[in-house]
């Protein structure tokens, strides 16, 4: 009886972990691939003449201003969205933590943004936003005298557009991390602070939002790895453009590879963000173990 | 003077959860009115938000419309919607048999690295798509696996597959280990543990992931277009193709955003409850 019920438990958990395991090699394989191919010359309508040629496609891309300039740009795009998600994310949370009528139906309908492809959402925008008064968003600025704007068609607003689409979507994701975190809060210290008559703002800032910093950076982790590499809603949008103002080192990667066949300056592009995204996953999990602690 | 703030935070309540629903539901509501528009009011200028709504978008691209379309009468939008449903759905049942079994030995094993290889499960949620796809697009060629209902379910397991490890390997930890063991004594069998006892506790999980699995893979996007091709082409490629270089239908664009959009939110709905601990891999049990 006691040896039955042993021996599975040796060889089981390897057994049970070996879809896994085939899983994970899977993955690793072309992963380790892509790493090689950043090491040659290996141009798609030439697959039989692959050569190594050490560091040279990364010294030739690090020399090139698109690669900076695709860097900062997904920086800009990154940043800009998840601080504009996390702010908004605070404040509708914070509105709609009071129990009032309706306020079940909201919270639903808060879903519904994230669950659209967001490649369909994107065209959505890109309609709303066409330039001319044909646009609704302009038809509707022009009442209030503001006249039309080329948004995606600009090189400084399409960068601002495409983040707005971004918030649009995400957004609804910093919500309702927040909503389920300011319902878990304990009750206690805020009835303590009610007792010393604190203001709402010094509630806010030493309790609310000490006490929200797991689910804050939680935030942060997710939507930042995911802005930072970022796809669908920019080539569904402006593919890059207007004049590569909105290509990240993510459509920069697909345009090298697929459309110019240089899979090798194609995958330096897609290794320099896979190790961005990497580091800050590291870092934000880290922190994010710290915060629970506390 | 206490009631004059609170009347004031609500008023402040009232027009910022307006504003804000106003921004989120605006553009669904414009393209859901889009969608009903003949194709002179689509591109009427200025937009018109009143007109007399029509079906002829929704039958354009389900059944075909004469007058509608120029080159042929049968519209590839049942085929790409197909398409999907085949490779979301095998996707997720490929996902669900490899994955509840990894999450299982995850939660309930101990063996040399296991943390390790969680994490690296859980650190390619966090990688640029390219990074595998590019690869995966040589080896795909030279096994022919391009364009293939195979080769975009193998794809697409890394879409599905650590994110549903991930999940369920919390819903199994959560599972009082007492409990197993009580059985083990009364002489069930691992196996019958498993079956009998877990995984019927785990069911509720089971049922989110699975339904969060099959969005992400309807949803996906990327993996189609590079390692898809004519034959598989999904529904998220195919209402690319409505804007063309000569024409954009953006009025069976609309009809079509809605249809793809439709089943997904339905299912979002059933799931409500579990979507929050879903969408952050369980880190916050919502």
């Amino acid at each position: 009886m006691m040896k039955s019920m042993r021996m599975p438990g040796r060889y089981l958990p390897y057994l049970l972990s070996l879809p896994a395991m085939l899983a994970l090699i899977g993955i690793m394989y072309p992963f380790f691939l892509g790493v090689y191919y950043t090491l040659t010359n290996y141009t798609l309508t030439r697959p039989d003449q692959i050569e190594f040629i050490g560091l040279r496609n990364y010294a030739q891309i690090f020399s090139d201003w698109v690669f900076w300039r695709a860097l900062l740009t997904t920086f800009v795009y990154a940043w800009a969205a998840v601080a504009l998600e996390l702010g908004l994310g605070l404040a509708v949370a914070l509105m709609l933590n009071h129990p009032f009528r309706g306020v079940q139906i909201l919270r639903s309908l808060l879903i519904v943004p994230m669950m659209i492809p967001p490649i369909v959402s994107a065209l959505m925008w890109k309609v709303i936003f066409l330039p001319t008064r044909q646009g609704v968003l302009n038809y509707l600025l022009g009442f209030l005298g503001i006249s039309p704007i080329a948004w995606l068609g600009g090189s400084y607003t399409a960068l601002v557009s495409l983040i707005l689409i971004d918030v649009w979507i995400f957004s609804p994701f910093a919500i309702l991390i927040l909503l389920a975190g300011l319902q878990s809060l304990p009750k206690e210290p805020y009835e303590a602070a009610m007792v010393d008559g604190a203001s709402g703002w010094f509630v806010f800032r030493r309790l609310t939002l000490p006490m929200l910093s797991p689910c804050i950076v939680l935030i942060i982790l997710f939507r930042l790895i995911d802005s930072l590499k970022v796809f669908d809603v920019i080539y569904a949008t402006t593919k890059g453009g207007p004049a590569g103002a909105t290509t990240t080192l993510h459509i920069q990667s697909y345009f090298e590879a697929i459309r110019w066949f240089k899979m090798g300056h194609g995958m330096v592009y897609a290794l320099v963000l896979w190790i961005m995204c990497y580091l800050f996953s590291r870092v934000l999990t880290r922190l994010w173990t710290r915060a629970l602690m506390r | 003077m206490k009631d004059g703030t609170g009347k004031l935070r609500s008023a402040v309540r009232v027009v910022g959860l307006g504003l804000y629903f106003a921004f989120a539901m605006a553009p669904i509501v414009w393209i859901l009115m889009m969608s009903f528009k003949n194709p002179g009011d689509v591109i009427a200028t200025p937009p018109k938000f009143i007109f007399s709504p029509t079906l002829d978008n929704y039958k354009a691209i389900t059944v075909g419309l004469e007058s509608y379309s120029s080159e042929s009468l049968r519209p590839d939008f049942p085929k790409y919607f197909l398409n999907t449903l085949i490779i979301a759905s095998a996707t997720v049942a490929v996902s669900l048999v490899l994955g509840t079994f990894a999450a299982y030995s995850l939660a309930r094993f101990s063996f040399p690295m296991k943390e390790d290889i969680a994490f690296t499960f859980l650190s390619f949620r966090f990688a640029p798509e390219l990074m595998v796809i590019l690869p995966l697009y040589v080896i795909f060629q030279k096994c022919h696996l391009i364009d293939s209902f195979a080769g975009l379910t193998l794809a697409y397991q890394l879409v599905t597959l650590p994110f549903l490890i991930w999940v369920l390997r919390g819903f199994f930890e959560e599972i009082p280990k007492e409990i197993e063991q009580a059985a083990r004594v009364d002489g069930c069998t691992w196996w019958g543990v498993f079956c009998r006892i877990s995984l019927p506790l785990v069911k509720p999980g089971i049922a989110a992931v699975v339904i969060l699995s099959f969005i992400f893979a309807w949803n996906n996007f990327i993996f189609a277009m590079i390692l898809g091709g004519e034959r598989t082409q999904p529904i998220t490629l195919g209402i690319l193709g409505f804007i063309g270089y000569e024409r954009v239908l953006w009025g069976q664009m609309a009809a079509a955003t809605i249809i793809c959009a439709v089943p997904e939110l339905v299912l979002a709905f059933v799931i409500q409850k579990y979507i929050i601990r879903g969408l952050t891999f369980g880190a916050v049990k919502g």
